[in-house]
């Protein structure tokens, strides 16, 4: 470790996309256990289960150069297939030359998977990142969700 | 590239080589100015684009193959059964007072031992290596004659080798016969003690994973920021790589999990489960040997996984994966010189991650994952 780790907030932003943050995760009463990757093919999407909360964006040094930024993610969604992209940060250059190629600038910690009810899942993961945060939830069938974060609040 | 059945060869990395021998392709470690820096060893594969495509779909692991084909464990270039232990004779060397690494021959050969140890101790791997008393000529590594050797090698002046190190196989009647470990002097002359010394253990893990039949993977798809791992000591910090020493000194998990797949110690098949899928474009096309990354999460801890690249049709499979909850990292190649592969492959598409459950003894197909082009460097 070099320099020193010195947290200037937090300042905590927390907002949700999609339906108003539940009190308990969607579906949590319909039923534990259901077979891992229940298929969605042959229902329409109901993208009301697809929801996301952000909190706690910390703003912080980690040395005396670098500003981070931290927040954690929740997110409840019933499509196996739904995924985060990461859009930005990405640092390095944009060049042809592969060894260039740019590479992500965000760090993943504390992870937590859950299942709740016959379909539902539950993530939470906290990311780090420096400048801009910008990320896409995509679940198969619904319009992405977008979410763009600063050093000190996100958007959706 | 093949001398009757047996296959053997050696090659520096691509860059500088002012050689062009014939034969399989050994690894070899190549430490380039700002790895050592930080005290990392980076593993370069060499090759001039002779490495076919995967075996088969889906295997796309890490495993080396007859022709230096990169594929999975099915037909992969490994020990027999009846090979273990397998014994490492331990070159002669003029060079430890040379370079002041080590009082003695002694003392070179106990820090031997604990590197090669750190494999035998992999429990759910089946493997054995030792040391013989015995000790050989410094000019006797690096044939195939039948006698596995490890040491300094002074190949690397004498030959101009612009390498750290490199594995020498010989693969024939269906199995490794033989293997030599030839590490440069040279390397190891400058830099603190313990920073040496750590290097050196990290190259001898790295060829003698070679020697085991393993080949490179990916390196991590985020930058190295040690700090961050103490703003939160949980944090998974990405590093699918063989021996490369990104942590230090010792194997990582996918190292582990790669030596556990080649020779599984009873139980391990059953212990651990796979992952498949497919991975294609948003509008079309087969994300050619992209690369899968797991991140096993724990009770209290989420570490790295086994890693794999998908193959030209984008199916990718991953096994020996801890039972339980698991985040997919998919990213392209971020390194050419992690492997070589034909023709055409994802560069740049943006990473993302997905999240998988993983049973013992079973196979988990994930939904076809769709991977969107760009990724904008904003620094």
């Amino acid at each position: 470790m070099t320099g020193s780790r010195r947290l200037v907030g937090p300042a905590l932003f927390g907002f949700l996309l999609g339906a108003p943050l539940p009190t308990a995760p969607p579906s949590a009463a319909a039923g534990e256990g259901a077979p891992t990757g229940a298929s969605q093919e042959d229902a329409a999407p109901d993208c009301s289960l697809l929801r996301f909360l952000a909190t706690e964006v910390h703003e912080g040094f980690v040395d005396e150069r670098e500003r981070v930024s931290r927040l954690r993610l929740s997110l409840w969604y019933s499509d196996p297939g739904t995924s985060i992209h990461l859009i930005s940060p990405y640092y390095g250059s944009a060049h042809s030359d592969i060894r260039s190629i740019p590479r992500p600038l965000a760090f993943l910690s504390g992870f937590s998977f859950e299942r709740s009810g016959a379909e539902g899942r539950v993530q939470r993961l906290t990311i780090s990142w420096i400048g801009e945060l910008e990320l896409a939830i995509r679940s198969p069938g619904c319009p992405p969700v977008p979410l763009r974060c600063d050093e000190r609040t996100c958007t959706g | 590239m093949s001398r009757g059945v047996t296959r053997r060869g050696r090659r520096p990395c691509g860059a500088g080589s002012r050689r062009n021998r014939a034969g399989i392709v050994a690894g070899i470690l190549v430490g380039v100015a700002t790895a050592i820096a930080v005290g990392i060893a980076v593993g370069i594969v060499a090759g001039s684009g002779a490495l076919a495509a995967p075996a088969s779909a889906g295997t796309a692991y890490r495993f080396a193959h007859p022709g230096f084909v990169v594929g999975g464990e099915e037909g992969a270039q490994r020990w027999a059964d009846d090979a273990w232990p397998v014994r490492y004779r331990v070159l002669e060397n003029a060079n430890l007072e040379v370079n002041g690494n080590f009082e003695s021959a002694a003392a070179w050969r106990e820090f031997l031992e604990a590197a090669i140890g750190q494999w035998n101790s992999v429990e759910t791997a089946a493997i054995a290596l030792e040391l013989e008393e015995t000790v050989a000529e410094q000019d006797a590594g690096i044939d195939a004659d039948g006698i596995n050797t490890i040491g300094f090698s002074s190949a690397f002046a004498e030959e101009e080798i612009p390498a750290a190190g490199f594995a020498s196989w010989d693969f024939s009647g269906g199995a490794l016969q033989s293997c030599d470990v030839a590490l440069n002097p040279e390397v190891f002359r400058t830099g603190a003690l313990q920073d040496r010394l750590d290097r050196m253990t990290a190259l001898v893990l790295h060829e003698v994973g070679h020697c085991l039949g393993l080949l490179h993977s990916v390196v991590m798809p985020m930058p190295f920021y040690a700090q961050l791992t103490e703003v939160d000591l949980t944090g998974f910090y990405p590093d699918p790589t063989m021996s490369y020493g990104r942590d230090g000194p010792f194997l990582m998990p996918d190292d582990e999990i790669a030596v556990s797949l080649l020779y599984p110690a009873p139980g391990f098949r059953a212990s651990t489960g796979s992952l498949s899928g497919t991975i294609r474009f948003e509008g079309g096309g087969p994300a050619r040997f992209a690369y899968v990354q797991a991140v096993e999460i724990g009770e209290e801890d989420a570490r790295a996984g086994p890693g794999a690249f998908a193959d030209g049709d984008g199916v990718f499979r991953l096994e020996g994966v801890r039972p339980g909850p698991v985040l997919l990292w998919i990213h392209p190649m971020l390194i050419l010189s992690a492997h070589h592969f034909p023709g055409e492959w994802a560069l740049s598409f943006q990473d993302q991650w997905l999240w998988a459950e993983v049973t013992a003894g079973g196979l988990t197909e994930v939904p076809e994952i769709s991977v969107f082009r760009g990724r904008g460097a904003v620094r």
